[in-house]
């Protein structure tokens, strides 16, 4: 498995700021570029600018840098999300699929399903740093984060297409 | 993708559709989910004074094979004993619907919510 942080020179870190991610992408790509290379490393060029693409991918969503890390890290995402969660998901499905749940009530689910992924962005940001303060149980407070991320996201998708 | 005929008909007349009230001292409930897809699958059980599970519902939010995987497990429940439950295994519910490798994670998805709810049922008669 690539290790996307040295593939683009970076330390195993997550905090990231978006600007030195861009930066140290377009250098890489610069010097891997096949019109730089001589004809003999063509193939070898096209393999590290893929490589570079996938890696810049990615980093730059802060979820998926995390993902990246964990695996890296060895550790599988395969988990029972919390019963609380479930429960929760659970009964918004059931609004969704009832005919006679009001609009209202449908825009109220969506501004409190944004309202926890924005409080999950921040639990984010939180595991980010003990991350880099060189704290590991940071790595398991990341995966409970990103097994609650994945359901957000398709409710909020659903409440969005519900809503609309 | 295609999806064998028996999914197809479980997903269409899906069996034992619906809820038991879970908190029913007799009632044992399993909620289980699969983040990668965002399926939740809901399946309880009403297990007599014998210890035979005498009816069995699930409600499950999911892709086909998930619908057709938790109907299907509620069918072998229904009639069963709490050990024997304890014996099905996600491979029968491969086999009988055919579920190509992808589609696998549904079935384990049925299998835990199987013990799920035996466990939840289980826990309350210790409470009791």
């Amino acid at each position: 498995m690539n290790d996307y942080f040295t593939v683009l020179g970076l330390p195993r870190r997550l905090t990231l700021h978006p600007a030195d991610l861009d930066r140290l992408y377009r250098e890489h790509s610069w010097e891997a570029h096949p019109d730089r290379r001589p004809r003999t490393e063509q193939a070898q060029a096209m393999t590290e600018t893929a490589l570079l693409n996938e890696a810049y991918r990615t980093l730059k969503d802060p979820y998926r840098r995390a993902q990246h890390l964990l695996a890296l890290e060895g550790i599988s995402l395969e988990q029972n999300p919390p019963q609380s969660l479930l429960m929760a998901v659970f009964e918004l499905q059931e609004l969704l699929e009832d005919p006679d749940t009001p609009p209202a009530e449908l825009i109220a689910q969506k501004l409190h399903w944004q309202n926890r992924a924005q409080t999950l962005d921040q639990t984010l940001h939180q595991a980010f740093s003990e991350w880099d303060q060189g704290n590991r149980t940071a790595l398991t407070t990341l995966k409970a984060i990103l097994v609650q991320q994945q359901y957000l996201n398709s409710l909020l998708e659903k409440l969005q297409i519900a809503t609309n | 993708m295609a999806y064998s005929e028996k999914v197809i008909d479980h997903y269409n007349n899906p069996r034992n559709i619906g809820s038991l009230d879970k908190s029913d001292a007799s009632v044992g409930t399993g909620m289980v989910g699969a983040p990668e897809c965002g399926d939740v699958m809901k399946l309880q059980i009403r297990v007599n004074e014998q210890g035979v599970i005498e009816e069995a519902k699930f409600k499950t939010f999911g892709c086909g094979s998930a619908i057709a995987s938790s109907s299907l497990a509620t069918e072998y429940l229904k009639g069963c004993t709490l050990d024997n439950a304890l014996k099905i295994r996600n491979t029968d519910i491969v086999k009988e619907l055919n579920l190509p490798p992808v589609k696998i994670h549904c079935s384990v998805l049925a299998e835990d919510a199987i013990r799920a709810a035996i466990a939840d049922y289980q826990a309350k008669q210790t409470q009791a």
